[in-house]
């Protein structure tokens, strides 16, 4: 058919038109904004994070806070999608993928050092004498672990001690109360304890051959939408975890003591026990083919398996992301 | 900014402008009704969850279970429009706080301070409070709980929620919802743009075409088909344009003939009469010549005038109805056209070229020859040429009639007038014989050129 040019020109028009009707039909529907929504839990190496955002760092149109008081209540928020972003330890995220949660490591933000003890009262010294003791664990937070770990240093099991199941909130009471003779807990509790005076730590309680680490965990939903928030919510922590570690006063200070409800030299004694891991060591345990961290995950699942806070270990499926990690500026 | 012409233009114009303004005015109340929906339901929520949290921390206080109410608190943080809660007990210590930094602090040193009296007065009436702050920028619900069995120990559920994020994104759809609106629009303009130049504009320059050709040219052309109204008018002025035409011809004919009886009555009669009182007078002037001389003398002028007189009256029969036209022929009656030419202006003129009567009727001669007629004199009048031809060719589908001349080149004139009137009539001949007329100037030489179509096809 041959049509006249201006003809031809012409045609131009009504396709504009059904291309801009078609536009119309495919428009998406605007998905209701969201902010990406971390719970940080208390602890003093993810301070980083709430001081953030209390300064507008992560603006609050962008990033949503939720303060969970404790690290299982943080984990279940995870799992049931109140929270997209939470700080928990690596042994809880081992267990969560045992228990088939779909979720993604995306930075570490530290190394306990010291800072996830067995105290116990005073007349109870060493190991052996927490033979029998009742222990105060919080068994679906990182108490297990470390009781577990400890425990078999010491050449003993869960078998010698009697365990009493408590949130890490509880312990200062039960320990007052007597209703457990010792505690395996984290900070700021554990500083809180000390302060306290009515307990101790165990002098020969050996270290864990892997250290308990705090990870940031991401669901995959969130690795997906909310990859500039992410990266900014890494960033933060490292730059955060800088200023923490300097040892001296910051501005917004006293809203991070208020928070872990310690005195700034006790605040500073518990975050020189969290050893931060800074972004080349991040990449060195989670990015190429075989991630230092998985031989760290396979030690602590095998350790869990021993003690019989594991079944079977969790299924082989992916559970690091490290292209966040590799996004990062600082 | 110039303002559009076309009715194509304005039409389109006027539909967006009204589209516009009416998609305007819908994002206004969209974002009204949207706002105050989210309102109501931020209402909602607020007097729902501080209801809600009263009862249970009213029961978790009586059982001690601090836990447990830390942990409704801090999924009370749940909602994105919660800027800030707490428990307070009756003095005023944060108890339980969204953000565990309050936790223990004296609520005036909270960003709730300015609230703490309302909270006092909700306690000393024990019923939950609903208000918006700041000109509706902030919903805060107080809402209160006996903290033990003893109805003196009160405690309160302090909310803060800050909806403006929510508003935003409200906007925000508001306005996408107006461009997608919007978008449609531009569209359906763009395709009612398209219909009218299809269906309208289109036929209606078709249309001014047609009346076009025909002021120019005088043919008619093909009328619009189809049922609508130009269609109609279209046909109409096709049948009334033929209509005119057939008027026109029967007009010209009309006069042909009157112009052919004035000049055989001329010819017939008066020339006769003239010629016998001539040779009358002839007679008188033999008989007087010798006899007085005087009135000899006044019947030879008598003569002299009367032989003048026929003369003229010859001519004037010869212009009104060509003498041989009929009988000999086009080519004929233009040598005779050009001998006359020759004795009335002094002109070098001289006709050749082929015999053109087989190829028009007799209506077609008469107007064919008097198309050259008036070209002729015309020349003759306006440019006074010294040389002239006029030559006729024959192609396969016209007939070729050429005058040139070396005279003053054409000029269009002025004003209408004798002249005028002259090429009017050339004009109505020509339409009549659907002929066309082309001037042309090379090298100081007038060259005009009419195309006659055939009326009978060369015999093979």
């Amino acid at each position: 058919m041959n049509l006249p040019e201006s003809r031809a020109k012409h045609l131009f028009v009504p396709l504009g038109a059904v291309v801009l009707l078609v536009m119309v039909v495919w428009w998406p529907d605007q998905e209701r904004r969201q902010r990406l929504r971390v719970a940080p839990a208390l602890w003093p190496g993810a301070e980083a994070i709430v001081l953030a955002h209390a300064r507008g760092e992560l603006p609050a149109d962008e990033f949503q806070m939720i303060e969970l008081p404790w690290s299982s209540a943080v984990m279940r928020a995870l799992g049931n999608g109140a929270a997209d972003v939470v700080v928990a330890t690596l042994d809880t995220v081992l267990r969560m993928r045992e228990a088939g949660q779909d979720l993604r490591v995306v930075m570490v933000l530290d190394e306990s050092q010291g800072a996830d003890v067995i105290l116990a009262r005073p007349d109870l010294r060493d190991m052996k004498s927490l033979k029998g003791a009742k222990m105060g664990v919080d068994v679906r937070g990182p108490g297990g672990y470390v009781l577990a770990a400890v425990l078999e240093q010491a050449g003993m099991g869960f078998g010698d001690v009697k365990v009493v199941p408590m949130i890490q909130a509880e312990m200062e009471q039960a320990l007052a109360d007597k209703v457990v003779d010792a505690v395996a807990c984290s900070e700021p509790w554990a500083s809180r304890l000390r302060d306290g005076g009515r307990v101790r730590e165990v002098a020969d309680m050996p270290r864990p051959e892997v250290p308990v680490m705090r990870v940031m965990v991401a669901s995959p939903r969130a690795c997906e939408e909310f990859r500039p928030q992410l990266n900014a919510l890494i960033r933060e922590q490292l730059k955060g975890a800088r200023l923490l570690h300097a040892g001296k006063t910051f501005p917004g200070m006293d809203i991070v003591l208020r928070r872990e409800k310690l005195e700034a030299p006790t605040f500073f004694a518990a975050v020189r026990r969290c050893a931060p891991v800074d972004l080349e060591a991040n990449k060195a345990l989670l990015a190429g083919e075989s991630p230092k961290i998985e031989e760290l995950a396979s030690k602590a699942t095998a350790l869990m398996l021993r003690a019989g806070l594991m079944k079977a270990g969790p299924a082989k499926t992916s559970w690091l992301d490290d292209s966040l990690l590799m996004e990062v500026v600082e | 900014m110039k303002a559009p012409r076309s009715i194509q233009r304005r039409i389109s114009v006027v539909v967006l402008l009204f589209g516009t303004v009416t998609i305007l005015l819908n994002n206004w109340r969209n974002q009204r009704w949207l706002v105050e929906r989210r309102l109501e339901r931020l209402e909602q929520e607020a007097a729902d969850t501080g209801s809600r949290l009263s009862g249970v921390l009213q029961h978790l206080s009586r059982r001690q279970q601090d836990r447990a109410a830390e942990l409704e608190m801090a999924y009370a943080s749940l909602s994105p429009d919660v800027e800030l809660g707490v428990v307070c007990d009756k003095s005023g210590l944060i108890r339980h706080a969204t953000q565990l930094q309050w936790r223990g602090v004296h609520v005036e040193d909270s960003p709730l301070a300015e609230e703490w009296n309302e909270a006092v007065a909700v306690m000393e009436r024990m019923a939950t409070s609903l208000k918006w702050k700041d000109s509706k920028g902030k919903l805060l619900v107080i809402a209160p709980f006996f903290e033990s069995y003893d109805v003196t120990d009160k405690a309160v559920v302090m909310i803060r929620y800050d909806p403006a994020a929510s508003f935003s994104q409200v906007r925000e759809e508001a306005w996408l919802e107006s461009l997608r609106h919007g978008a449609v629009l531009l569209a359906l303009t763009l395709l009612l743009w398209y219909a009218m130049d299809e269906m309208v504009v289109r036929r209606v320059k078709a249309l001014l075409g047609q009346v076009s050709a025909v002021g120019t040219s005088g043919r008619g052309v093909e009328p619009l088909k189809g049922k609508d109204e130009l269609s109609v008018i279209s046909r109409e002025f096709a049948g009334a344009v033929e209509r005119l035409g057939e008027a026109e011809r029967l007009l010209l004919e009309a006069a042909e003939e009157e112009r052919r009886r004035i000049g055989r009555d001329l010819h017939d009669d008066l020339c006769q009469r003239l010629s016998a009182t001539k040779m009358k007078m002839e007679v008188m002037l033999g008989l007087e010549e010798g006899r007085q001389p005087e009135a000899a003398s006044l019947a030879d002028q008598v003569v002299k005038e009367l032989k003048e007189a026929v003369e003229i009256a010859r001519g004037l029969a010869r212009g009104l109805s060509p003498v041989g036209l009929d009988a000999h022929g086009v080519r004929d009656a233009l040598e005779e056209l050009a001998r006359f030419t020759r004795d009335a202006f002094q002109t070098s003129c001289f006709a050749e070229g082929d015999d053109v009567d087989d190829a028009l009727d007799a209506r077609a001669r008469e107007l064919f020859f008097r198309v050259a007629q008036e070209l002729v004199m015309n020349a003759c009048k306006h440019s006074r040429p010294s040389v002239m031809s006029i030559t006729t060719r024959l192609e396969d589908d016209h007939i070729v009639l050429s005058v040139l001349h070396d005279g003053e080149p054409f000029r269009e004139p002025v004003a209408a007038g004798p002249t005028g009137m002259g090429l009017h009539l050339m004009t109505q001949r020509l339409r009549a014989l659907d002929a066309t007329l082309e001037r042309t100037l090379e090298t100081d030489v007038s060259i005009i050129t009419v195309r006659v179509p055939r009326q009978k096809k060369p015999r093979v």
